[in-house]
């Protein structure tokens, strides 16, 4: 299982490289030629303290780390929370173009409308209990909307 | 796994550590400069400049005594029970290598740091005359402890040993107190705190009763007898220290492995 929690849980006295070198220290699936080479596609440079890092550079930082794992499970808690909507497309394609094609991923996320393009099916909770679950296909050809315009409608304050 | 993180243990420590013990030597040096070649008859300038050498060599024995104990609680603290602690624990390592790791460290630090200290100190009293050996003190030292025999040899060892097993037990008192201040969401620190002075007061209790039962704690007259009573009490002291250690340990572990809260 390869997880990536909202909270930015770098080492801020490592470099890009050590955090690197201290993941395929730990996990036997992980890739550091992957995770090379998803930096370079994202312009960070490896050899930057962690420290110096803007809060975005560091969320892509953490999900290089977890994308670059062979996981049976990726569990994601707001991917893109951090990151600027320019790079959001970006981001999500890292994500689907990085995770074993065997395994399953599971995001947490508010930003629907960002993210429900690569969404198979939906949960919505409510104050921790599971509302709905449906495929995205069915919420579309049922309600005629998109995930996030039923979302809006479900949880209408 | 646990070579690996001490490895990464000691990387994230050594900048805190090194540039101190560095610090220490060449101070100790400098000052053994100054006094080798009498520079504090010269004139006032170099009087004052050795003043302010010897003011800052003591700020860095007494700053790295107590980055030991800082550096113990607040890389336990943020990189178990801070943000990092969502990487920590998500490790495949088990909560057992997480708190051995953090102890074997913090204890090889402390132990430096007192390692470092005696080396300064000896930086600066060593001369001719006091490594000579026909210096009274080693002469007298000598034929001591070659006249206590093999009580001798018990009680040094015992002493090494309640020294760092005294240390361990600091370092797991301070782990353990993190832990139960983890437990309060808003006043952490003050709980820690807390909790740290009431399990030093616990030891005193316990101490001062295991001392209490000793019969012959009261020194007898015949040399061997007394340091018979020495190695003994010294031995008690191990033994309480130790279920010490070993209940902070346990009480760590169990409660980051049932009570872990990081929000």
């Amino acid at each position: 299982m390869s997880y990536l929690p909202e909270r930015t849980y770098l080492n801020d006295w490592m470099s890009v490289q050590n955090i690197i070198d201290f993941f395929g220290d730990f996990y036997a699936d992980f890739s550091k030629a992957k995770a090379y080479d998803m930096l370079q596609r994202l312009h960070i440079n490896p050899n930057r303290r962690i420290k110096t890092l803007s809060k975005g550079t560091k969320e892509k930082v953490q999900l290089i780390l977890v994308m670059s794992r062979e996981a049976q499970l990726y569990i994601l808690d707001e991917p893109i929370g951090g990151v600027d909507p320019a790079a959001r497309d970006y981001i999500l394609d890292t994500i689907i173009s990085n995770y074993s094609k065997d395994a399953t991923l599971l995001i947490s996320t508010h930003l629907i409308s960002d993210i429900e393009k690569i969404l198979d099916g939906v949960i919505f909770i409510n104050m921790g209990n599971i509302v709905l679950t449906a495929s995205v296909d069915k919420i579309r050809e049922k309600e005629n909307k998109s995930v996030d315009e039923f979302f809006r409608e479900v949880f209408r304050c | 796994m646990l070579g690996r993180m001490m490895k990464y243990e000691i990387k994230a420590t050594q900048r805190t550590f090194l540039p101190i013990y560095g610090l220490i030597i060449i101070f100790a040096l400098l000052i053994r400069l100054f006094t080798q070649f009498n520079f504090q008859h010269m004139n006032g300038a170099f009087s004052f400049l050795m003043g302010i050498t010897i003011f800052i060599y003591v700020i860095l024995i007494a700053a790295a005594l107590i980055m030991t104990i800082v550096a113990t609680s607040r890389r336990f603290t943020t990189n178990l029970l801070g943000d990092e602690g969502y990487l920590s624990f998500t490790l495949p390592v088990k909560i057992h290598s997480h708190i051995d790791c953090k102890m074997l460290v913090s204890l090889m630090w402390a132990v430096l740091s007192v390692i470092v200290t005696l080396l300064s100190v000896f930086v600066l009293s060593v001369d001719t005359n006091f490594i000579n050996k026909n210096n009274p003190f080693f002469a007298e030292f000598g034929a001591d402890y070659s006249r206590c025999g093999n009580m001798a040899h018990l009680i040094t060892f015992e002493i090494i040993v309640l020294v760092l097993i005294s240390i361990l037990c600091v370092i797991l008192q301070i782990y353990a107190s993190a832990t139960v201040g983890n437990l309060c969401g808003k006043h952490r620190r003050l709980v820690s705190f807390g909790t740290f002075i009431g399990l030093g007061i616990a030891q005193m209790i316990v101490y001062s009763f295991a001392i209490s039962y000793r019969k012959n704690f009261l020194l007898p007259t015949d040399e061997q007898v007394m340091l018979s009573s020495i190695a003994a009490n010294i031995g008690i002291a191990i033994a309480v220290t130790a279920a010490f250690c070993v209940a902070f340990y346990f009480l760590t572990y169990w409660l980051l492995s049932r009570k872990l809260n990081l929000e």
